[in-house]
């Protein structure tokens, strides 16, 4: 089932910034990653979802409803981060949080506490001096405490530390299991390697590619490094049909790709020889994109 | 229709700032009606006031004591022209019969009168030897002694001088004739003859003796009149309330007199001297400053303190930044820092957002006025002389400024509706307003309500670039028709929140 529907959307800012002709289905259950530099137009795109910027052209649709006209009726199932975060002008966390339950009319506060010991925040403190990470705690609160079926989180990590940021993915890996809908803004590819279904990258206010994660994690092609320990063995080996990325002579090492069906035989061929190490180059998605790129780059310049 | 959560958080975000101008301004209200309630304001002006009634009267005693000179110096000569004569003919007279008189001519009394009668022309023959013959016939009854004798000689001269000048002379005269006459002759006795500074003297000194009296009488219908005029019963009265002693209005008239007499000396005309002595600080002015000091005089400085200047000006200054920083957070200042977001991510409409603040903006507004109002009017009760300004008008005048600050506070939403930067926000919707308040204080200098001495009447140029103007404060204390510019006032405010609801509800969102 489709859950969040992006039709032909562009927001045309002029001069050329904006995002342009996005087209994307984000299905239920799904975590939806949305990689890009600062400035590629993630948040563009998100403010659109949200129903604050009206596109210029195209709709997106959550649920059946349009993103912008429908804008409030959404928002009884859309959880959201916002890129920037200021809190209204309350005089401690605890109250914002009290504040938001009552514009949800959410009598039911026991999953905020709960989200509050996992995330040890202190809301006694005035929003507005709270440090960076307080605050993104607090905004992760208030976003999730509704229950809401899909969530839209715009760069949501920035400002935790490494084991907050942890403790924050395990939440959302937690949302997933219980079936919601996560569509999650980042610039950094390792935290949405883990997390991801997809992932789409977006550059210039285009999506690039829309990597499918299972595809990346489990590849059917894989990429060894073996060194050898002699340079009879190093030499025989290098003589034999595999599709070699390198061969580096001086220090007797090759690195081969290989379907992964094909693995038996690359095992039964090195025991014919004595190997100092074997590791496996893992692909990665910052690897998947930078193909991608040098790829289109490629294409351009021979244009 | 409005959010009560975001209303909540409004109230909390604004409440103190709306406190402390409220309390303030009521404080400044209720100080000001309290001060000029009690020491009365209006003291100065009626010090102002009887300042120049006093130096107008001061003005008309010297008028007086000068005209009253004049007709005095006329009689004085005439007196003294007659007094010498018969004088002289006294002394010749009685010297000739004591010559006569001895034991061998006891009766030399017809010698000597056919010896006058002889010496004086045909025509005066026969008033002269009347005369003669009652110097002598009263001069042989009481036979004064040498000591006496002047007494003597002034008593016949004068009852033959009164005889001279008629039987249609009133008591009053009589007795100013007697007096001058006496003067005269003991002068000529003296010195033999009188110079024209003796006449001006013994008339001057004449008039600063009766003047006083005269003045307490208050016959006279130019002085009935300046009685009303001034709200006394009787001159007495007003004397003292004015702080005119009988020895003040002598030594007013005296300097007066001695100085007209001076001028005339100098060959000054009556005319010109009579102006220069006895102008007065409102004829002396040239017409504009005399008016403007009467202007002074009449006006109400509780309604130009209380009015113009607390209602359109004082009374709004801290309101209006109040209004310009409110409408700024609730809006704009939410979408710049970006915590709009948290109450748009509920389902909550962005017109029902916009109308929540609205409600906020204009309740905690009207709210503020109705307190400072009270205040007002309590501050007022609480005075014994009060302001002299009616329950009524403080009500109007209230709600005046009420709707002022509804337009203004429209203004400043349009601009926080508008804007998603507070600076733009703020120098927009503040620039405008503090500019109508800076107006209204300009144009105060060329308004009405400020007395012409003060009044710049370019300045009045600046009442029409302000809408505080549509606020006549002058029509509401001192009757008028004042609605119009109130309804458009309201059309303005409502115009401008329709407008802002408008496009917040449609525009664009960097949240």
């Amino acid at each position: 089932m489709t859950e969040i529907k992006v039709n032909e959307v562009t927001k045309d800012y002029g001069k050329g910034r904006g995002v342009f002709d996005l087209d994307f289905e984000i299905k239920t259950g799904e975590i939806f990653g949305f990689v890009g530099t600062n400035g590629s137009g993630k948040t563009t795109t998100i403010r659109q979802m949200m129903g604050f910027l009206k596109p210029t052209k195209g709709n997106i649709e959550i649920r059946g409803l349009d993103a912008y006209k429908d804008a409030t009726e959404t928002k009884n199932f859309v959880g959201y981060i916002p890129g920037e975060i200021a809190f209204p002008d309350l005089p401690t966390g605890r109250s914002f949080i009290r504040s938001q339950a009552e514009f949800w009319k959410l009598k039911d506060l026991s999953f905020a506490d709960e989200l509050v010991k996992i995330l040890q925040i202190d809301l006694s403190a005035n929003p507005r001096k709270m440090s960076k990470g307080m605050k993104q705690k607090t905004a992760v609160i208030a976003a999730l405490m509704n229950d809401s079926e899909i969530l839209l989180l715009d760069e949501p990590t920035t400002g935790l530390d490494p084991l907050m940021r942890k403790h924050f993915l395990d939440i959302l890996k937690r949302e997933k299991a219980k079936g919601k809908t996560i569509f999650i803004s980042s610039n950094i590819f390792q935290e949405l390697e883990a997390l991801c279904d997809r992932v789409a990258l977006i550059k210039d206010g285009r999506i690039i590619d829309i990597a499918v994660m299972e595809e990346i994690r489990n590849p059917k092609r894989r990429e060894y490094k073996i060194e050898f320990l002699d340079a009879e063995d190093f030499t025989a080996f290098k003589n034999l049909p595999y599709d070699f990325v390198r061969i580096k002579d001086e220090q007797k090492q090759v690195v081969l790709k290989i379907d992964i069906q094909d693995t038996g035989m690359l095992i039964r061929d090195l025991a014919n020889y004595k190997i100092k190490f074997i590791s496996e180059n893992k692909y990665s998605l910052e690897k998947y994109f930078k193909e991608k790129f040098e790829r289109i780059e490629g294409n351009e310049d021979d244009q | 229709m409005i959010s009560r959560p975001l209303l909540k958080q409004s109230i909390k975000a604004n409440g103190l700032a709306w406190l402390l101008v409220t309390l303030l301004t009521a404080f400044m209200l209720g100080t000001l009606v309290f001060v000029l309630g009690s020491i009365q304001a209006n003291e100065i002006r009626d010090s102002l006031k009887d300042t120049i009634i006093e130096s107008e009267l001061e003005a008309r005693f010297k008028q007086g004591a000068i005209e009253g000179y004049c007709d005095t110096l006329k009689t004085v000569e005439e007196v003294h022209e007659q007094a010498e004569q018969i004088y002289d003919l006294t002394s010749g007279a009685i010297d000739a019969y004591d010559k006569l008189k001895s034991p061998w001519n006891p009766n030399p009394k017809p010698f000597v009168i056919n010896l006058i009668v002889a010496q004086a022309p045909e025509e005066e023959k026969e008033r002269v030897r009347a005369a003669a013959d009652y110097i002598l016939t009263e001069y042989e009854s009481k036979n004064p002694d040498a000591e006496g004798l002047h007494d003597f000689k002034c008593e016949v001269v004068i009852d033959l001088l009164l005889a001279n000048m008629g039987e249609e002379m009133s008591g009053e005269t009589r007795a100013a004739v007697v007096a001058i006459s006496r003067e005269i002759l003991d002068i000529y006795a003296v010195n033999q003859k009188l110079e024209q500074e003796d006449l001006q003297k013994i008339a001057r000194l004449f008039i600063e003796e009766v003047f006083y009296g005269n003045l307490l009488k208050g016959e006279t219908e130019e002085q009935k009149e300046l009685l009303s005029g001034l709200g006394f019963a009787t001159m007495e009265e007003m004397l003292e309330y004015y702080g005119f002693t009988e020895f003040k209005v002598k030594t007013v008239i005296q300097s007066g007199l001695l100085q007209y007499i001076s001028y005339v000396n100098n060959n000054i005309s009556h005319e010109e001297a009579l102006k220069e002595v006895s102008g007065s600080l409102v004829t002396e002015m040239p017409e504009k400053v005399a008016k403007s000091l009467e202007e002074l005089g009449n006006m109400n400085i509780n309604h130009l303190v209380i009015g113009s200047i607390f209602y359109k000006i004082a009374g709004l200054l801290l309101p209006i930044v109040y209004t310009i920083m409110t409408a700024n957070n609730l809006i704009a200042g939410q979408i710049d820092s970006g915590s709009m977001a948290y109450v748009l991510s509920t389902p909550t409409k962005r017109r029902k957002v916009a109308l929540t603040q609205l409600v906020f903006l204009v309740g905690s507004l009207i709210v503020m006025f109705l307190i400072i109002g009270s205040v007002g009017m309590l501050a007022s009760a609480l005075t014994d002389e009060g302001i002299q300004i009616s329950y009524g008008d403080m009500i109007e005048m209230t709600l005046g400024a009420m709707t002022v600050m509804f337009a203004i506070g429209g203004i400043c939403y349009l601009a926080s509706a508008w804007f998603n930067r507070s600076k733009h926000a703020m120098g927009v919707g503040g620039g405008i307003s503090m500019f109508f308040l800076v107006s209204t204080i300009l144009g105060l200098f060329g308004s009405e309500s400020v007395p012409e001495a003060m009044r710049i009447e370019a300045m009045d140029f600046f009442n029409y670039t302000s809408i505080i103007s549509l606020f006549d404060v002058k029509a509401i204390l001192e009757g008028g028709s004042f609605t119009l510019g109130l309804v458009i006032l309201l059309l303005i405010g409502i115009s401008t929140y329709t407008l802002g609801i408008f496009i917040f509800d449609k525009k664009d969102l960097p949240l």
